[in-house]
């Protein structure tokens, strides 16, 4: 008899459905005039799709091999943006160097939310002195800082994509727990989930088909911020020399590498400098406007 | 009050201590072999054996992580260097100072202009100042530090020559790492700033100072803006752990002699003590600044009592 029962209490107490699609998304930006936010899709987009057929405008050998014969040209028709120190094709390396940002920034946005989201609706769930322990922790390493703590996991586990992806992810990990653990709390209190207790649903089920769905929209929020931050820190890794090896053309990597070249070809800093600030804005507004969609009040606040 | 103080200051040695064990037990985790990677690549297999056993790496893992804490416990001794056979100690008494110039420049920078920014900004909502202090202040917390550094240097040192490129000595040298750090954060003591003071000028003992004739600049400046500055000081302790991280970054692209640079160096070649050492000068330096901010909300608001 549960199944018939738990059917008419989700018709009389529907669970408060938080996610709009996204098709309404684009709607509220035309209709509010955010066209900072719009545009700033639009480079999303349109750096996406670079990065996706970089493949095909670019093969690996001519973003890789050196040829001093060209080394350091100004951007010039063809060369669009000019050579590096070792004669490579700058614009061929940003569009690689743009595949390697978004797969590391997806990558570990991924992998630190699936963790830092589980962890921190079950530190929302149940709170006992286990969970207690764990937001203390947690807490630490949210006031010590990132950079560190990415830093200290690449030394450990080497300097590669892979791993560059895994120090982001442990490093920002921290912060959806926190930032979790409170909308589940409350969740925890809610008539449908007490009615889904009461008819005997179980608390993995609970959390799984009724608590995580309805912080949906928090999620993708704290998603798409969460991807600048990721592209900043990693950025700055590899900009330390603690990214992927050369010659993969990193974004970060590649502004180390123009700094003998400020004076005389500010073109090497500016290609890749430019593409990853604009890059890292974009996600920033985007995700402020996505804010504002999903959570009126701090639409108004704003006003 | 003092005993809050001493409860707070004895919870560090524990926390401390997890780090310190936290750190040893990762740093121990590298593959590799910590002697030879000391050696060096071409050493005698003889010499290798003398490091292992000089630095106590033949021991069991427990012994070793014992006699580091006993070391450091009883004689302050962080342990040498494995490429420089420095005491780690000494790395860090050369190069904290410069780390916590460089913080302390940042910090002050991003007050001393973010502040007022913001309060202006709360003063007249929705004014052309205040949206372009949002997109400003959007934009600051989008720029790598590397990039703004290097634009700076492209044109302050290359183009215009009125400031030296890198290195630490004199005030000319200052501006630009502390600028570069503390850029981020005018945005967000600006953004802060401004919102905690809409919050606190909408309340009754506002209008209540108004109403009795009390000046704005006075209103402003003595009424509101002490309740204001709680969020303010929340946000400095947080912040001062990332200002931390992103000094690491500067201090790379000035060549800022500083402690950030002294770890990156040692882990690259897996200079384990080093790493270990400066981890936990930098871990303390957080724990530190939190309890001083929580020390100033009682400063900033008498009803907190420490209990």
């Amino acid at each position: 008899m549960p199944k018939a029962l738990a059917l008419v209490i989700d018709t009389v107490i529907p669970s408060p459905s938080a996610g709009r699609p996204a098709r309404g998304f684009l709607r509220y930006l035309t209709a509010h005039r955010r066209w900072v936010a719009l545009a700033s899709l639009l480079v999303l987009a349109f750096i996406t799709v670079g990065a996706l057929v970089a493949p095909w405008l670019y093969d690996w050998t001519t973003v890789t091999q050196v040829d001093l014969g060209r080394a350091l040209l100004p951007p010039h028709a063809g060369l669009w943006l000019g050579t590096d120190e070792l004669g490579r094709d700058l614009l061929g390396r940003v569009l690689w160097g743009a595949r390697i940002t978004l797969l590391v920034a997806f990558g570990s946005v991924a992998m630190g939310m699936t963790v830092g989201v589980s962890l921190g609706a079950i530190c929302g769930f149940y709170s006992n002195s286990a969970t207690g322990a764990l937001m203390r922790l947690m807490d630490f390493m949210i006031a010590f800082p990132r950079t560190l703590v990415a830093i200290i996991v690449v030394a450990v586990v080497g300097n590669s994509v892979l791993s560059l992806t895994v120090a982001i992810a442990i490093s920002t990990m921290p912060i959806y727990v926190r930032f979790f653990a409170a909308p589940v709390r409350s969740l925890r209190e809610r008539e449908f989930v007490l009615a889904s207790r009461a008819i005997g649903v179980g608390d993995a089920a609970i959390l799984v088909r009724h608590i995580i769905p309805n912080v949906g929209s928090l999620i993708i929020v704290q998603a798409t911020t969460s991807l600048a931050e990721a592209i900043l820190i990693g950025s700055g890794l590899s900009f330390l020399g603690l990214g992927p090896p050369p010659p993969i053309p990193e974004w970060g990597a590649m502004i180390a590498n123009s700094r003998a070249h400020l004076g005389t070809n500010p073109h090497v800093l500016l290609a890749p400098g430019c593409a990853l600030f604009l890059v890292i804005l974009s996600f920033n507004l985007v995700g402020d406007a996505l804010r504002d969609y999903v959570d009126p009040r701090s639409r108004r606040s704003r006003h | 009050m003092l005993n809050y103080v001493i409860r707070r200051l004895l919870l560090f040695v524990p926390l401390l201590a997890g780090i310190s064990l936290a750190v040893f037990l990762v740093m121990h985790a590298i593959p590799g072999d910590l002697a030879r990677m000391a050696a060096g690549p071409d050493a005698a297999e003889s010499d290798v054996e003398q490091i292992r056993h000089n630095y106590g790496l033949d021991k069991p893992l427990s012994e070793q992580y014992v006699l580091y804490m006993q070391r450091l416990v009883l004689h302050g001794d962080l342990g040498d260097s494995f490429q420089t056979y420095a005491p780690v100690a000494e790395g860090i008494a050369r190069t904290l100072p410069a780390t916590l110039e460089l913080a302390t420049a940042g910090m002050l920078l991003a007050l001393a202009l973010g502040v007022p920014l913001g309060i202006v900004a709360s003063l007249k909502p929705r004014s052309a100042l205040d949206s372009a202090l949002t997109a400003v202040a959007v934009a600051g917390v989008s720029a790598p530090g590397f990039f703004v550094g290097l634009l700076l240097m492209m044109l302050f040192s290359e183009t215009l020559g009125w400031l030296p490129p890198t290195g630490r000595g004199s005030w000319q040298q200052l501006v630009m790492p502390a600028l570069t750090l503390g850029l981020p954060y005018v945005a967000t003591f600006s953004r802060l700033a401004r919102s905690s003071m809409l919050d606190v000028l909408g309340e009754d003992y506002i209008r209540t100072a108004h109403a009795k004739g009390v000046s704005r600049r006075r209103v402003v400046l003595r009424h509101a803006l002490a309740n204001a500055s709680i969020p303010l000081v929340t946000s400095f302790g947080l912040d001062f752990g990332r200002l931390l991280g992103g000094a690491v970054i500067v201090e790379t692209v000035f060549a800022w002699p500083g402690m950030g640079r002294y770890m990156i160096d040692a882990i690259m070649v897996r200079d384990i003590y080093v790493v270990q050492g400066t981890i936990l000068v930098f871990a303390a330096l957080v724990v530190l600044i939190n309890l001083l901010v929580d020390l100033a909300y009682g400063f900033l608001d008498p009803r907190i009592t420490y209990a």
